[in-house]
């Protein structure tokens, strides 16, 4: 495994990411942009389905699901590329595997509660998964931020 | 007072001396400044292509009644981003990325300014699936190119100095 680690990292892409004056830079700033734009939507539908806030149904929010994936696929190649700089390192980052298995719950548990609430709106496990789902993007945003930390490059 | 004695009375004041006192207080504010956000990017999202019709079927009235959970998301980030300042105040009043950072929030604050005097009754009355008019898709079209210029620019500041 760590010898393909390290192809990815000497790739075009990886070396490019991490040696060029902007490659690095560019990749974060484009990461916090579809982080607003996909955790944005999913915070917002979530925080409907929980009563925070009531004013627009919930079938209605779910025109921005389209807007959401947009930011997770620019995260998702973002994330690629950042990954790529030092994927060597990373992968055996504690952090950086658990904010990808909270991005991976985050993203079934957004699906479960949507399938719950399509099913039967007033049942008690919409408002449980989507406390779980809540939580487990927090999570992922949390512990993005702190690889910064906790990367012991 | 010179700028330069401003920034360094905020500097040795008692926030700023907090946000230098241990390894946690950084982080957690960033931590805090990156939820702020999210939170803020959701509804201002659902009202912005409610306005361009790239979601036309998102009630406007409904979406218009988000503005109060931006403004709260908007001060969590101001309360945070503050913290920073104090922090390490002549790193940012210095920075190029701040200034322009500063200088969009600022234009985005007239932009909404303009969009609430001179927009927001009038869309409060448009139904569902119809067109907003053009002047309210240019506010919308502007508050996200500026707000997306606010994160980049943000997101830039360690990389910009």
């Amino acid at each position: 495994m760590f010898d393909l680690f390290l192809a990815v990292e000497n790739s075009a892409l990886g070396i490019y990411i991490r040696e060029s004056a902007w490659g690095f830079a560019m990749a974060l700033a484009l990461h916090a942009i579809g982080m607003a734009t996909s955790v944005g939507v999913v915070l917002l539908i979530n925080f409907r389905i929980l009563g925070v806030v009531k004013q627009v149904p919930v079938m209605a929010h779910t025109a921005l699901f389209g807007t959401a994936w947009l930011g997770f696929v620019i995260n998702f190649l973002s994330g690629v590329a950042l990954y790529s700089s030092h994927a060597s390192k990373y992968s055996y980052e504690w952090i950086f595997i658990l904010k990808l298995s909270l991005l991976a719950l985050g993203g079934l548990f957004m699906k479960f509660t949507m399938d719950a609430y399509r099913s039967k709106p007033e049942q008690f496990k919409v408002k449980a998964f989507s406390v779980i789902c809540i939580s487990c993007w927090l999570g992922a945003v949390i512990t993005g931020r702190l690889m910064a930390y906790f990367y012991s490059a | 007072m010179a700028i330069n004695d401003i920034l360094d009375m905020i500097r040795v004041s008692p926030i700023g001396e907090f946000m230098r006192s241990g390894f946690w207080q950084w982080p957690l504010m960033q931590n805090l400044h990156f939820i702020g956000l999210c939170l803020l990017f959701g509804p201002l999202l659902a009202i912005d292509l409610r306005v361009l019709g790239v979601c036309r079927f998102i009630p406007m009235k409904g979406a218009l009644s988000l503005i109060p959970m931006i403004l709260g998301a908007f001060v969590l980030n101001l309360l945070t981003g503050i913290m920073f300042f104090f922090g390490d105040p002549v790193r940012f009043y210095y920075n190029f990325s701040f200034q322009w950072k500063m200088a969009l929030i600022v234009l985005a604050g007239i932009n909404a300014l303009w969009f609430w005097l001179g927009e927001h009754a009038k869309l409060s009355s448009l139904a569902d699936g119809e067109q907003a008019n053009f002047q309210a898709k240019i506010i919308a079209g502007l508050s996200l190119a500026m707000w997306l210029g606010v994160v980049t620019f943000g997101r830039l500041i360690p990389y910009l100095e």
